[in-house]
């Protein structure tokens, strides 16, 4: 893996310029790749992204709130999108948000109860109202805790909108989301980076 | 930071708001590796414990939120990592002092000019994000953990090169 990752570490050389030399170029070269990325994505998406932020302003002008929910990085991102709108910088409205993975007593006792698959379709079940907005983020889009989520929030006529990458994986099939932005890499972090900005501005497009 | 890991040492990342979460991607990132093969590496997010945050930030002050639990937690081969999207997080200024007064190798991800942080000299170093908008700070900042984690990697690898 490392071999593909960085051919130079299994070398010969032992040269530490070549060594500084060879990060440095792969490091421009991982960066010109996130910026393309993108780049491609954002021309892509970029009318629905503004169809799903139009819907998800109804929702918060109508008094909905928005569930956010990820596993590993995804996690730390759906607690920096909740956020985002909960306690946005500058002069932006404060709109309604949480994460669900912000209560280690919640995801404990469901995970040791019934199983890890249920921590956020429980949650959708509990806060959930029709009206509100449930936002689920994957980096592969087969997160065996996110489907079931997903179609939870249908059932309870919240408004669905998914982040995933690669081929979109599960969550490309699930009739469950309404709005899914899929970012085309075989790299976690790549896609995490873009994610991001996908968030990003559909937040700037909610709020302006 | 390969030097420090290679030596025992763990990560103790920080920060306020928005780079709180990217804290705790910094620790996840470590800990548990998005790549097949690579060892899991000591790291841990200050903004996780809600009871020791909020129990210093009512006793001592917000300010020594971070400090203390370096102070507590700290050793001196650890590594501090700080983020602050404009450089004047008065908390990552401090824990980074406490940090550098353990003998810990202290790193700031900064946004705007780098601020206090970047002007005081308060980390051995600073990255800088160089954007007045807190959103494209978190968005370089993202890229800039990611190519660190790697790159802590590579160098942990070549244990005989740098």
């Amino acid at each position: 893996m490392t071999e593909s990752l960085y051919p130079f570490l299994h070398a010969p050389s032992s040269d530490v310029d070549e060594l500084v030399a060879q990060v440095r170029a792969s490091t421009v070269a991982k960066v010109h790749e996130a910026v393309r990325l993108r780049e491609e994505v954002f021309e892509r998406e970029r009318e629905r992204l503004a169809v799903c932020a139009r819907a998800m302003a109804e929702r918060f002008a109508a008094g909905g709130r928005l569930l956010a929910f990820g596993n590993g990085g995804s996690s730390t991102d759906a607690q920096d999108l909740a956020s985002l709108f909960l306690n946005p910088p500058g002069e932006a409205r404060p709109l309604p948000a949480f994460g669900l993975t912000n209560d280690i007593a919640v995801i404990t006792a469901l995970s040791n109860d019934v199983g890890f698959d249920v921590v956020f379709s429980r949650q959708v079940a509990a806060f959930g109202r029709k009206g509100d907005i449930a936002v689920g983020l994957s980096t592969s889009g087969n997160s065996t805790n996110l489907l079931p989520a997903f179609d939870e929030a249908r059932r309870r006529g919240l408004l669905t909108v998914g982040f995933t990458g690669g081929d979109g994986g599960r969550m490309a099939e699930s009739p469950a989301i309404d709005h899914l932005f899929v970012v085309p890499s075989a790299s976690v972090h790549r896609i995490q980076e873009t994610q991001t900005a996908l968030y990003h501005v559909l937040w700037e497009l909610v709020t302006s | 930071m390969a030097e420090r890991f290679r030596a025992g040492g763990k990560l103790v990342v920080f920060g306020n708001g928005g780079p709180s979460t990217d804290a705790q991607h910094v620790a996840v990132e470590f800990v548990h590796p998005v790549i097949m093969g690579k060892r899991a590496l000591p790291a841990l997010s200050l903004t996780s414990d809600v009871a020791t945050l909020t129990g210093v930030a009512a006793r001592a002050g917000f300010a020594e939120a971070f400090a203390h639990q370096i102070r507590c937690l700290g050793e001196p081969s650890d590594i501090a990592l700080g983020l602050s999207a404009d450089g004047e997080c008065e908390n990552v200024l401090r824990a980074l002092e406490v940090a550098r007064e353990a003998g810990m190798l202290t790193v700031a991800l900064a946004g705007g000019d780098g601020g206090t942080i970047a002007a005081t000299g308060a980390a051995d170093h600073v990255l800088i994000a160089r954007s007045a908008d807190p959103l494209v700070v978190k968005e370089v900042h993202v890229t800039t953990y990611h190519l660190l984690w790697e790159l802590t990697h590579v160098f942990l690898e070549r244990a005989g090169v740098a």
